[in-house]
Formats: structure tokens, sequence, C-alpha cells
């Protein structure tokens, strides 16, 4: 039988029921809300499929046995960090021989969220930029953002895969941001 | 000229549900809506991440996985749950073990008594 999903409780009010209740249950309901992102991340990065079953049985076992006691804010967020962290903890162990490319993309991936910069948005700088930036960035940005083309439409046009239509725009954003912080820098 | 800004701009803070992930997923929405969830993939993030990760699975196994990892939770949740229960008949023999005791107890403490007078 299917198991109830209450989508009319949040994360909070779901957690808060399991506190109080202590019936596992409640906990259940709400893992369950994130199985499939949680495989995902654990496919990004293990890029197995029995390995990311592990995985997500792993981070499912941690969240019944050890979860804190204090309150969690945000816990999507909190399931991301533990997928996350027992995922580089997989690789970085001696029996999965990832890539260094991995691992530097995951630290890449870590330096992006470490700051988000504000800035005045020079519409000008960035056109320029554009036309400093590696052509396939460029490509791909001017698809996706310019002409709001979608990653399908992107790959059938320029024959690349979905993980570098991504990488371009990612890294071409990073480059844009790069360029204009220079620009900046330069003119103060 | 305001789509340069989308450029540098994160995406909406607006929650992935996993109808709209499999949705997408699995081909079925339009370039436009495709697009649009999408966006989120350039931000950094357990959304971006989930759905790279679901692309190089695929629909179909992605699914499985799913209906395999909730079916081991749910199994493990019941055994979490189900108490130990003592049977009638093992109830009944504790109960009797303890008269006995107490009966035993109180008839030490009374021939103690009878002897120490």
């Amino acid at each position: 039988m299917a198991t109830t999903r209450h989508t009319e409780l949040n994360d909070e009010q779901l957690l808060r029921r399991y506190r109080e209740s202590g019936d596992n249950v409640w906990l259940g309901v709400l893992l369950q809300r994130y199985t499939v992102l949680l495989i995902g991340v654990a496919m990004k990065y293990l890029k197995d499929k029995d390995a990311a079953h592990d995985a997500v049985q792993q981070i499912f076992l941690k969240s019944l046995t050890a979860l804190p006691s204090g309150e969690i804010v945000n816990f999507k967020g909190w399931l991301y960090i533990l997928m996350r962290n027992h995922c580089l903890q997989q690789l970085r162990d001696k029996s999965h021989h990832a890539p260094e490319e991995t691992l530097e993309r995951v630290a890449a991936a870590e330096d992006g969220q470490a700051a988000q910069l504000e800035r005045e948005l020079d519409l000008e700088g960035l056109a320029q930029g554009l036309e400093r930036i590696p052509d396939e960035q460029r490509s791909c940005i001017t698809e996706f953002y310019l002409n709001r083309k979608s990653y399908q439409q992107i790959m059938d046009e320029t024959g690349l895969s979905f993980a570098q239509v991504k990488s371009h725009i990612q890294n071409g954003k990073r480059n844009l941001r790069i360029y204009l912080t220079r620009q900046q820098q330069n003119r103060s | 000229m305001s789509d340069f800004r989308n450029i540098l701009n994160e995406a909406d803070g607006q929650e992935l549900s996993e109808e709209q992930l499999m949705a997408w997923l699995e081909g079925r929405l339009s370039p436009e809506a495709q697009h649009a969830l999408e966006a989120k993939l350039a931000a950094d993030g357990m959304d971006s991440d989930a759905m790279e990760g679901l692309q190089a699975l695929g629909a179909e196994d992605a699914k499985q996985l799913q209906r395999r990892l909730d079916l081991e939770l749910n199994q493990r949740l019941k055994r979490k749950k189900r108490p130990r229960r003592e049977s009638p008949q093992t109830q009944r023999w504790t109960t009797i073990a303890i008269f006995v005791i107490l009966v035993l107890a109180i008839l030490g403490f009374v021939i103690i008594r009878m002897r120490s007078r």
C-alpha cells in the first residue's frame, strides 16, 4: 500500500510531528520527498547506479538514526550536504578511483558558492565580456539566455552532450563574472 | 537587453517538485517549460546537481531506483516500529514467578522473626 504523502504539510511540520510523536513514519514521509533528488545528486558524483542506490540508503539510515536534536531550518539543504559529503568521502576512499576532474569540479562548485558578489550590473560590459569568452561558452550562453532555448535544443543544434552544455554555461558565467570584476577594479 | 541580465541573475528560488523533475526527465515539458526549469542548472545547489545526475541516469532507471529505495525505507520503518510483544503465556509465567518470589520472601521474613523470639 502506498504511503500517504501528506502534501498539505511542509517539511518543518513533518519534522515537528516526528519529534512530538516519535513516530518514524513522519520522517519516512519527509525523506521520500527527496528520494529522486538524492538519487540524482549521488549519480552526479558517483556515476554508478548501484553506488547511488547504496549512497541514498546510507543517507536514509543516517537520517533515521542520527537526526540532529536541534532545529533543522532547511531540511532539504541538510540532506544535500549529507549526501554530498558522503559522496565526496566515497570518492576519496581507495575503492573509488575518481578522475581528478571530478574532484576539481566539485571544488570549483564549492568556491562558486562561497560568495555571491553584489555589483551593479554593467550591460555594456556584459556584452563585451561575451565576446571575450571561449566560443563554445559564448554560443551556449547566447542560445540559452538570449534565445531562450532548452538544453535539448542546444544539444540537437550543436551536437554537444548535456554535461558539456551545462559545463559551458557554468564556466561561461564564471568567466563573465571574472571579466566584470576586473573591469570594475580597473575603473576604480 | 533585459535578457542579458538573466545571464548573471540566479534562477528563481522556486522549489523543484518531483512531478516537475520527472516531467523534465521524461521529456514531457514544452521547450519553454524546459528552458525555465533548466535555468536552475546553471546555479549551484541540490536541484542543479540532481538534474545533472538524473539526466545521466535516465527516467526509467530513476523511477525504478526510486520505487526500490522507497520500498526499502518503508520496510525498515515497519521493522523499527513493531514493538516486541510478549505472548500471553510468557506474561502469565512472569506474574506467577513474581508472586512466588513475594510469597517466599514473606515466609522467609516470618520464619526469621519466629526464630529470633
